[in-house]
């Protein structure tokens, strides 16, 4: 009999090419997707040595990281920025790859736009520049973050040589109580078992909770693997991951969608089969998390208290005492975006707490749309209208004040509460504190200036 | 790359835990001109007005010639930026040694030639605070075959290392001609795969500007 396999190492048993004799797959890369950020040495490898891309319709380029996410584009740019846009467009041209650029009426951070037009299915191997690649596993594809040096090889061959990451299972059991979010759930995931936790592992989350979540909940849920040292976090395909691919503008045809389902029905989990590790995390308690350090597992429930044994260099640099609450702190920004947080859902979240209620005059609040295709649906139900009237900046899309190297950063010592995915050090500007959140959290600050417990201020405002 | 069967040199402490790539390569730099080296630890080296903090170990005259480095657990986790590499091996580091690695980087590494290797927490700890290490005076030697960590007066340690790296700074191959060496034996099963995929991305893709 064959030996009983998991969804996971069937996915990559798909792909491989072959064994190699140091003990190495080389996998067969579905889709590489790129930025303006990692590319340009890789291209220009590609140059010195005369070669071609093996595969240009499967390698596709987004300009997200860098650009200007004002209205209209026209002022936001960092000195060198325009340029390195410019770079990326001329070797997509160069190389004949499709390329998102700052005007396309997609255009968006990579790991959003790409799922969300249909562009990433089930069962496929991604691979991109970006260490976030992991959000693919939200619509059940195997997607990791490379090096400048591997995507290079991605292009010259289509293929890549990675060692097999041993497999784990993350089961979420129970249900999430009402006014929590996949976010929540992922920060208390990574504060219960640590940034290393994953190391070595792809994951696979299963369990009561997954099967609740919509699709866009479980891209930001796989999202954070990363951030607990897991190159690939992934969700099985069901019902719902289907039903999200057949809405996708560029959604294959029903024969073809038909194949597919069939081919996920093959990568199932085998009865027996086991993950090399598994962890359980009990979602039912769970109250809305916060960060209070400078690692995304340096996290706490919103209304709980700082531990006592923090470490000191954190807390030194947030400007925060061990055994204190963070309800009350006053926080100078509020940042709703980025490659966890930027789909409509996320603005649906933040907009239910904002609705009727204005941002206190101390904060400065950005929204800051993870695709243009959000953007306009979002205006399309008067989203944006809640936001203005509130006072957030509505802006285009792109990473803005995620990686903290376009013009939208905090300045020294400001205090961010941000949906993003990382609160080290400087990260969103040098000397700048970020305290990551959900969307209802992030909210909830920029309406009352300080950290606060979004279930305080649930319902619509007056 | 240069094919490396050791590597010789002094250390410099930096015994902290996630030192992560934003602390190595801030993303600011990759707009700015100028090499890689002036981005590493850039926020934890200067103030805000660029002058040196004096108490960052790259900052201190003992670490002058620092080629490898010593650090905690869970290093270079965060972002998949190869420039973290690049910037470490700029400033003139060879090898790290932690008690783990954030695994892009480690792969990155890998890919570049910067060793990285591992050992026990407590392990690291001893080293990075015997005095001579932390004077920026001990003179180490690496053996890459076998890991072997030789300084003078102490035991040898023998750390561990992921094999392809190990082979790839002992062999100092370029990974871009290995992949296309790969690629080209398996050509015929590439094919098959590609002509293969029932949802051949080929039409999916055929994305115009306005298909909206
Ligand atoms: S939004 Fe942030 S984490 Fe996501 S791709 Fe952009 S910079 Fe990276």
């Amino acid at each position: 009999m064959p030996e009983a396999r998991t969804f996971l190492d069937k996915v990559w048993d798909n792909h491989e090419v072959e064994r190699l004799d140091n003990g190495q797959s080389l996998l067969f890369i579905d889709r590489l997707l790129l930025h303006e950020l990692s590319t340009p040495r890789a291209f220009e490898e590609l140059r010195k040595r005369g070669l071609k891309v093996a595969n240009p319709d499967l390698v596709i380029g987004f300009s997200d990281h860098i650009v200007s996410t004002d209205p209209g584009r026209a002022t936001g740019n960092v000195p060198g920025g325009p340029e390195m846009l410019e770079m990326f467009r001329r070797n997509a041209r160069d190389f004949g790859i499709r390329h998102f650029d700052v005007d396309d009426d997609h255009q968006g951070i990579v790991h959003v736009v790409a799922p969300e037009l249909g562009l990433i299915l089930p069962g496929m191997t991604v691979v991109c520049g970006d260490s976030h690649t992991c959000t693919m596993g939200g619509v059940s594809a195997m997607g990791w973050g490379i090096g400048t040096s591997e995507i290079a090889q991605v292009l010259a061959t289509q293929t890549l040589a990675i060692r097999k990451p041993r497999t784990m299972r993350v089961e979420l059991t129970g249900t999430l109580p009402k006014g929590g979010s996949a976010k929540d759930i992922v920060l208390g995931l990574i504060a219960e078992f640590g940034v290393s936790a994953g190391v070595g592992h792809m994951i696979e989350f299963t369990g009561e909770a997954l099967a609740g979540m919509t699709v866009e909940a479980r891209m930001t849920l796989c999202n954070m693997a990363i951030e607990m040292g897991a190159r690939i976090g992934m969700t099985a395909p069901d019902e719902a991951t289907f039903d999200y691919i057949a809405k996708r503008p560029l959604a294959p045809s029903p024969d073809v969608l038909e194949t597919l389902r069939r081919a996920c029905e093959d990568v199932a989990t085998d009865p027996g089969a086991t993950w090399d590790k598994t962890l359980t995390f009990d979602v039912s308690r769970l109250r809305p998390q916060i960060t209070w350090g400078t690692t995304p597992g340096e996290a706490m429930a919103i209304c709980g208290t700082i531990p006592a044994a923090a470490d000191a260099r954190a807390l030194d640099y947030m400007q925060l005492d061990a055994g204190a609450s963070l309800l009350g702190t006053p926080v100078n920004r509020v940042f709703i975006g980025s490659c966890t947080n930027g789909r409509l859902s996320d603005l649906r979240e933040a907009a239910a707490i904002l609705q009727g209620r204005k941002v206190a005059a101390t904060v400065r609040a950005l929204v800051v749309p993870g695709s243009m295709s959000v953007k306009r649906a979002a205006e399309a139900e008067g989203l944006d209208l809640i936001f203005k009237e509130a006072g957030f900046e509505w802006r285009d899309s792109g990473c803005s004040m995620c990686p903290g190297l376009n013009v939208d950063k905090a300045g020294a010592g400001e205090r961010i509460v941000s949906t993003t995915n990382r609160n080290f050090e400087n990260r969103q500007g040098t000397g700048a504190r970020t305290h990551l959140a959900s969307p209802a959290s992030a909210a909830a600050a920029a309406i009352t200036g300080v950290i606060t417990d979004p279930g305080a201020l649930a319902g619509a405002g007056t | 790359m240069i094919a490396k069967s050791s590597i010789t040199g002094r250390a410099m402490p930096l015994f902290l835990d996630d030192v992560d790539t934003d602390a190595l390569y801030p993303a600011r730099f990759y707009t700015l001109p100028g090499g890689f080296d002036q981005a590493l630890f850039a926020d934890w080296r200067c103030h805000a007005d660029a002058t040196p903090k004096p108490g960052f170990p790259t900052n201190d005259p003992r670490y002058d010639k620092a080629n490898i480095l010593i650090a905690g657990r869970n290093f270079g986790c965060g972002s998949s930026r190869e420039n973290a590499v690049w910037a470490l091996q700029d400033a003139g580091f060879e090898a790290i040694i932690a008690a783990g690695f954030g695994e892009i980087f480690a792969g990155n590494a890998a890919t570049c030639g910067l060793a990285c290797l591992t050992a026990p927490l407590d392990e690291i700890a001893a080293l990075a605070l015997c005095p001579d290490i932390t004077a920026g005076t001990a003179s180490l030697h690496i053996d890459i075959a076998t890991g072997t960590l030789m300084t003078d007066g102490r035991p040898a340690l023998v750390l561990s290392m992921e094999e392809t790296a190990r082979r790839a700074i002992l062999d100092g191959d370029m990974p871009l001609d290995r992949a296309i060496r790969r690629a080209e034996t398996s050509r015929r099963k590439i094919d098959a795969y590609l002509g293969g995929q029932a949802w051949a991305p080929k039409d999916i893709l055929a994305v115009s500007g306005d298909h909206s």
